[in-house]
């Protein structure tokens, strides 16, 4: 029933990314606040339809936090990501919050195809802890400041005057926005995800790596070193949390699982990351170790529990 | 003599580095990438990489690291100590007032500030805690490698099956098996359902533990272990008691027992059980029949009924015993990870503070 406010908060986010796109080019104060005010409603729609079925979940008899199964999970990320660009909405760069939106509205719409089930299902036994609250809280809070880590990461190489770090922003860009696109092609006319995708991901980046030449340099690395700390602090919390529930629910810390393996791996290339920024080193360094550390997030989010079997592979259902 | 020392020096200075830092945990993040998926390539797995985390080196280099993290927070120390005892000032504070410096260190006071003096000299610092926070993290990690290590020297994790109305004492390990000194008893393995759905809410079991001449009761359900005498039962998994396990087949009026993955022959049939399950709370039962005819498969339900052309089946009764199968852990360095988990959140959490520093000289004008 509710289910609507999901596609019309989907489609705010989307018209808060046009209204960004404008502001982008006219330059103009009060385009900004326009594209941002859209934004900050998208995020309080969404949030509407997660607390409305946060309350049917309990109506149902399950007592839980609607975040644990993959379309469910998938929403809570866009949540997280939302309620972040939010808290800071006023001092973020027009193309970190539009690329937020991008971000948000590509997920959204490719869940829509994924055709992943949006039942509400009782949990499983090994879900049933009160560790899970504040493990997926703190680890997509996390995943949400690392993707825009990644977004400010993709700019500074986007619009670096080096061209293989045009060709790696372009690259980065262009495949979020060949998700969203083939999201929506591929609902209209059912064809292959593959093929669209790799088609998009080709034009688009090759458009955007023309566009690339009338950019200049952005090197301020405010919007990477923040969402890192921020980032790298939840996902101590989320991986030790975690860590304290596999010690209730599987017999100890640590089972070097592909999930955890993979959580961990991620928390390395961060905490690289984070060193090295301490030492003051280029906007550009950190913004491919950023590229590095998201993809990684990616494995840890997406492959771990699509591709890797392990004991967090309850995720993919 | 000072060739020795200045190459001490180098040696030392390389196990603090950074560089080495980096270098150590990129390895570890590299083979432990490797690792998640060695288990489906073969030659990785050759190499014995599917287990790489269980390795002497992968140990090596996560010991080397906890060094390297060791020296590299204490040659921080003098930094932090310089931070705190001021030498320069960086700010004038000039006043036509007598007490001055009174006059100032109120004012900084009242700004909750933390100050010291030396000399002319009045420090003022803004969250001076924040500037420990890296030292509260690197001691936090150090504490959780240090409880890791005590507990894979002195504990152990494991595997107990114990059938239905049995005890069993033996752990497999990952790679042994070990006997405890005391036996566990399986009285009851239960499944449950939530109502009208084939998902299941609860796996629990029931038993005792036999102790010398002490039987103490327990019940585990996943992520509700017990303890006793510092070893944990965890419910992890269960499967079906092939020899216990049967449902009663109706055959032509006739009744036959047949027991799971134990084909039974009457009158030219041929009945083999797969499985038994549940579905709706219900119990199902896998089941091949194979005729003269030809054969025939498939899940039926309790009460349900049956015809294969010259056979008429019933199936009337179900009887499932479960071996539950207990993850079994002895962990004595668990208190100091928990320790060194609490200390790693609460230093973290200072990052956010705004740290401050301001050396004020004071001028009477």
């Amino acid at each position: 029933m509710y289910s609507n406010i999901l596609s019309i908060s989907n489609f705010v986010y989307i018209a808060s990314a046009f209204v960004l796109i404008l502001s982008f080019i006219v330059r103009k104060k009060s385009i900004d606040v326009a594209g941002k005010s859209l934004f900050v409603l998208a995020f309080f729609i969404e949030f509407l339809y997660f607390t409305l079925r946060f309350i049917e979940t309990y109506q149902k008899g399950y007592d839980y936090l609607p975040v644990t199964n993959a379309f469910e999970s998938f929403v809570f990320f866009t949540l997280c990501l939302g309620f972040l660009q939010t808290l800071m909405i006023k001092k973020t760069s027009v193309f970190i919050v539009l690329f937020s939106s991008i971000v948000i509205s590509a997920t959204l719409l490719a869940l829509s195809i994924a055709g992943f089930s949006q039942h509400i299902e009782p949990l499983i036994p090994a879900l049933k802890s009160n560790w899970l609250v504040a493990h997926v809280i703190t680890s997509f809070l996390a995943y949400a400041a690392f993707a825009i880590n990644f977004v400010a990461s993709s700019f500074v190489l986007y619009s670096s005057q080096k061209r293989i770090d045009k060709i790696v922003g372009s690259i980065m860009f262009g495949g979020i926005l060949s998700l969203m696109f083939t999201a929506v092609i591929v609902s209209i006319t059912h064809s292959s995800p593959l093929v669209v995708g790799i088609v998009f991901l080709v034009l688009i980046s090759t458009m955007l790596f023309v566009l690339s030449f009338i950019l200049k340099p952005y090197t301020s690395k405010e919007w990477i070193e923040k969402p890192l700390v921020f980032g790298f602090v939840l996902l101590t919390i989320g991986i030790i949390t975690g860590s304290i529930w596999a010690k209730y629910a599987w017999g100890g810390y640590w089972s070097w699982d592909p999930k955890e393996t993979w959580s961990f791996i991620t928390w390395i290339v961060y905490l690289i990351n984070l060193h090295f920024a301490r030492k003051k080193k280029s906007a550009r360094f950190l913004a491919y170790l950023g590229v590095i550390g998201f993809l990684s997030v990616l494995i840890t989010y997406l492959g771990v529990n699509f591709v890797l079997p392990g004991l967090h592979s309850y995720g993919s259902n | 003599m000072d060739q020795i020392n200045i190459f001490i020096d180098k040696i030392y200075n390389f196990l603090k580095s950074l560089t080495l830092a980096v270098v150590l945990l990129s390895l570890i993040a590299f083979f432990s990438a490797i690792g998640t998926i060695a288990s489906n390539v073969k030659f990785l797995k050759d190499l014995g990489l599917d287990n790489v985390y269980y390795s002497k080196w992968f140990l090596l280099l996560i010991v080397l690291f906890v060094i390297n993290l060791v020296l590299c927070t204490l040659s921080m120390i003098p930094t932090t100590k310089a931070l705190f005892s001021p030498k320069a000032p960086n700010k004038i504070f000039k006043s036509k007032r007598k007490d001055t410096k009174t006059h100032l260190i109120n004012l900084l006071k009242s700004k909750k500030l933390y100050i010291q003096q030396k000399d002319d000299l009045i420090a003022a610092y803004r969250y001076p805690v924040r500037k420990f926070a890296v030292y509260g993290i690197h001691l936090g990690i150090f504490i959780v490698a240090f409880g890791a290590l005590v507990g894979s020297i002195w504990g152990f994790r494991g595997i107990m099956e114990i059938p239905q109305n049995e005890a069993s004492n033996i752990v497999v390990t990952r790679n042994n098996y070990l006997s405890l000194p005391f036996s566990v008893y399986n009285k009851n393995f239960t499944v449950s359902f939530y109502h009208n759905k084939d998902i299941p809410s609860e796996y629990k079991t029931t038993g005792y533990i036999i102790d010398s001449t002490q039987k103490i009761p327990f019940s585990t359900t996943v992520n509700h272990p017990f303890i006793h005498k510092g070893i944990w039962f965890y419910q992890a998994s269960y499967q079906l008691n092939p020899h216990d396990s049967f449902i009663i087949l109706n055959v032509n009026n006739s009744r036959v027992q047949l027991y799971l993955h134990k084909p039974v022959s009457i009158d030219n049939a041929q009945f083999y059980l797969a499985n038994l399950s549940y579905y709706n709370s219900k119990p199902i039962a896998l089941l091949y029949v194979e005729l003269p005819q030809g054969s025939a498969s498939g899940w039926i339900k309790l009460g349900d009924s049956a015809n294969l052309g010259p056979i008429n089946i019933v199936f009337e009764q179900a009887k499932e015993s479960y071996i539950t199968i207990l993850s079994v852990a002895k962990d004595p360095g668990s208190n100091i990870v928990i320790v060194g988990f609490i200390i790693m959140i609460a230093s973290s959490m200072l990052i956010f503070l705004r740290f401050r520093r301001r050396v004020y000289k004071v001028e009477q004008i």
